[in-house]
């Protein structure tokens, strides 16, 4: 039997420990909280997530065998981490060999460090930033803005998050929450202009914005949304073309990419950029997709005359060789989220992460580790929609499972649920003291029976309204069926011996 | 962190105690599209539901056969079109390259353009008044493009020496030249064309489809947000 209780660390240890859950869940707990009681950002997200799923409907259907086409992003996905190590050598060969430099950072600090290198050598006042997930969870911004530059998120969503001081709400769509008013309210203030409350007119002032920090920018900072091994190409996939004003204007470009976002060659490109457009926005084609071969060459008229690629450990060689490897086929799409209903109910924040939905409920915790995180893989219902919807074949719910696994075997366990567990365990090995606890439970019902007859308020048609203090998170929001009259066992025993044996034959 | 330790590392993660030197590339079977080409004229394939608004009646988009017999070249132009047309640009024919050009400078003509910006090689005499080397001050740009692709509608750019990147990206209106024979019905083709070792990579690579647009500004789809809000493919037949 497995012993909870005495696993752990030193007791001074737990309790701080103990704290930074605490905190964490309390956290969790009031975001999520907020979000239910906002009816109308309830409304807002139940409209968001249907648009959505229709899109990807539509844009699934088009393809015809879209499950054949899951296979395929899923192979080259799978066959990738596999051969990570060739893949990484041969990426970093061929980025060399056009020109750019490589650097690999095993953690987010050496990142930051070689990033702000870069930037300080390059006297850098003002930063454009690009699809940079991974320099978020590296926390770049705060690197480079401590040298004095300018730092500013081009990605519409992005820009207006950053404006905003939050976190993105959604791996896509980092503001998809906000509705116009507030929209109109950053914008405005960005701006130093009272903008009219129209969407055209606040994305056309954002343009203007941002046109003019393109233009003046002295170093571009870029994610990737792939990296291609063969020819040290590293592509960007966008609708809104700041991914190629960024690779374009600004003379310096860094590109700060996950070790994980690396493909074999051009031809497994396909199964990627057709899938990743109609998960992401349901789109079959996004707007933009730009694939960057080290800085200019001679003779172009254009594009940076640097170019660096940091390629980022920061947790995920730790990933390598588990069960949870399969989390680094994910493409960041979104799309888990977009299916997602516990997304939908309780909001991107509830994550208090860069990545949001179900990737971001498994992907946390791996890299920051569980402490303080142990409440996110039970943040699910283990409904499966999102594995039905990722283009990779994620398995998200059972990542979810080994992770809830995993938090029952740490300190973060309650004390309580151990013990309640163990002496289930006892219990249902001694058969003795199964049956005779059924028996009392069973005297419980009956005696339920007679209250929901002399006072149906507490026990309406024999099920339980009110229960102790172990039980009431249950019957805080539903009936718990009271202990039927006679167990099973008991029935089993008393039946009529002949009839049955006659049934049988 | 020095690359071979990082490299090593990851190889000992995946149970190696060397790196691999070499892999067999994977084997991949490409799918082919089910449905991309519905009606033989294109026109009639399902649209994208309109947003922001939650869809009322669900119109589910009819699976139908692919064409049997050798694709017709018209049929793939066609499409290549509708699919442009879909993503929010538009399509105009033209018989030669002759033609193509004075379509251009009428468009712009009507478009009241006063800053044209297109690769010096490429600049004639009927927009000898308007044209820019500068695409930051252009308010419509001329690029010539490599392919087209039909099933996505989208064109494809090899960026090198004066074919630069911002003629197609800074105006608030992008045009492009496409021959009609360099339009191919998938990405396939030319992301093979374009990993073929034998030709050297252009530092950057781009492909368009429509126009700029995002729906970040609450669920509306706004067009132009960084990239050109209007985008016209001009194809040229014969070439």
């Amino acid at each position: 039997m497995r012993r909870y209780a005495k696993r752990g660390a030193a007791p001074a240890a737990r309790s701080a420990r103990g704290r930074a859950t605490r905190e964490a869940r309390a956290r969790f707990d009031a975001v999520t909280r907020a979000t239910i009681a906002d009816r109308p950002l309830h409304e807002w997200l139940d409209d968001y997530q249907a648009v959505e799923q229709e899109w990807h409907r539509w844009a699934h259907d088009d393809l015809g065998d879209a499950e054949a086409w899951r296979d395929a992003v899923a192979d080259v996905r799978r066959h990738t981490i596999a051969h990570l190590d060739h893949y990484l050598a041969e990426f970093a060969d061929n980025v060399e060999r056009s020109g750019g430099r490589v650097f690999f950072a095993a953690d987010a600090r050496e990142a930051r460090e070689y990033v702000a290198g870069v930037a300080r050598r390059k006297g850098t006042r003002r930063v454009v930033k690009v699809k940079s997930m991974v320099s978020e969870e590296i926390g770049l911004d705060a690197a480079l803005e401590a040298l004095g530059a300018e730092v500013t998120e081009t990605d519409l969503g992005a820009y207006i998050a950053q404006l905003a001081g939050e976190r993105p709400y959604h791996i896509t769509g980092p503001a998809i929450h906000m509705r116009l008013p507030r929209l109109r309210e950053l914008l405005s203030r960005a701006a130093g202009e009272d903008l009219r409350e129209e969407p055209d007119a606040l994305a056309a002032s954002a343009r203007r914005t941002l046109r003019d920090k393109f233009l003046t920018a002295d170093l571009g900072v870029s994610g990737a949304n792939f990296g291609v091994a063969s020819t040290g190409t590293v592509v960007l996939v966008t609708n809104e073309g700041n991914g190629r004003m960024t690779t374009t204007l600004p003379p310096t470009h860094v590109v700060v990419m996950g070790m994980e976002r690396l493909v074999p060659d051009w031809r497994s490109l396909e199964p990627l950029l057709t899938m990743l457009p109609r998960a992401g926005t349901g789109e079959r084609m996004t707007a933009y997709v730009n694939a960057i071969t080290g800085p200019r060459r001679e003779g172009d008229v254009e594009g940076p005359d640097e170019l660096h690629v940091v390629i980022v450990d920061n947790g995920r060689s730790r990933i390598l060789g588990t069960k949870y490897e399969p989390v680094l086929q994910c493409i960041r799409c979104g799309c888990c989220a977009d299916f997602c209903p516990v997304y939908r109910t309780m909001g991107g924040h509830a994550y208090d992460s860069v990545y949001t939905g179900p990737i971001g409920a498994v992907l946390t915790p791996l890299l920051d580790g569980l402490e303080g995180r142990e409440h996110l893989p039970f943040a699910s219902t283990l409904c499966g929609a999102c594995d039905d919807a990722c283009p990779a074949r994620v398995p998200l719910s059972d990542l979810l499972l080994e992770l809830r696994s995993d938090v029952a075997g740490s300190a973060a366990e309650p004390r309580s649920r151990a013990l309640g567990f163990e002496g289930f365990a006892a219990v249902s090995a001694r058969p003795r003291l199964w049956d005779l606890l059924l028996g009392a439970a069973g005297r419980l019902g009956r005696c339920v029976t007679r209250v929901s007859q002399a006072a149906p308020r507490f026990a309406p048609t024999g099920r339980l309204r009110c229960a102790p203090r172990v039980v009431r998170a249950w019957t805080d929001s539903r009936d718990l069926p009271a202990p039927a009259p006679a167990s099973f066992r008991r029935l089993w025993r008393r039946r009529p011996r002949a009839a049955s044996a006659g049934e049988r034959r | 962190m020095d690359r071979d330790v990082f490299i090593a590392r990851v190889a000992a993660r995946l149970g190696r105690s060397a790196p691999l030197t070499a892999v067999a590339p994977p084997a991949m079977k490409r799918p082919r599209h089910g449905v991309a080409d519905t009606t033989p004229d294109g026109t009639d394939a399902p649209a994208r539901p309109a947003g922001p608004q939650r869809p009322t009646e669900l119109q589910r988009p009819a699976v139908s056969q692919r064409p049997t017999g050798p694709e017709g070249r018209e049929e793939l132009l066609d499409l290549f079109a509708a699919r442009l047309q879909e993503a929010g640009g538009s399509v105009a024919r033209a018989p030669g390259r002759e033609q193509a050009l004075a379509a251009v400078a009428e468009f712009a003509r009507e478009k009241g353009v006063v800053g044209f910006a297109c690769p010096p090689s490429l600049r004639w005499a009927a927009i000898d008044g308007l044209w820019t080397d500068d695409a930051r001050v252009a308010d419509f740009g001329l690029s010539e493009a490599d392919w087209g692709v039909a099933e996505t509608g989208s064109v494809v750019l090899r960026h090198q020496g004066e074919r630069g990147r911002g003629s197609s990206l800074l105006p608030p209106a992008a045009g492009f030249l496409l021959p009609a024979s360099h339009v191919v019905r998938g990405l396939g083709p030319v992301l093979a064309q374009l990993g073929d070792a034998s030709e050297p990579l252009p530092a950057c690579v781009t492909f368009v489809t429509g126009p700029s647009h995002s729906g970040d500004i609450a669920g509306v789809m706004c067009r132009g947000v960084h990239g050109p809000a209007e985008v016209r493919v001009w194809l040229i037949e014969g070439e």
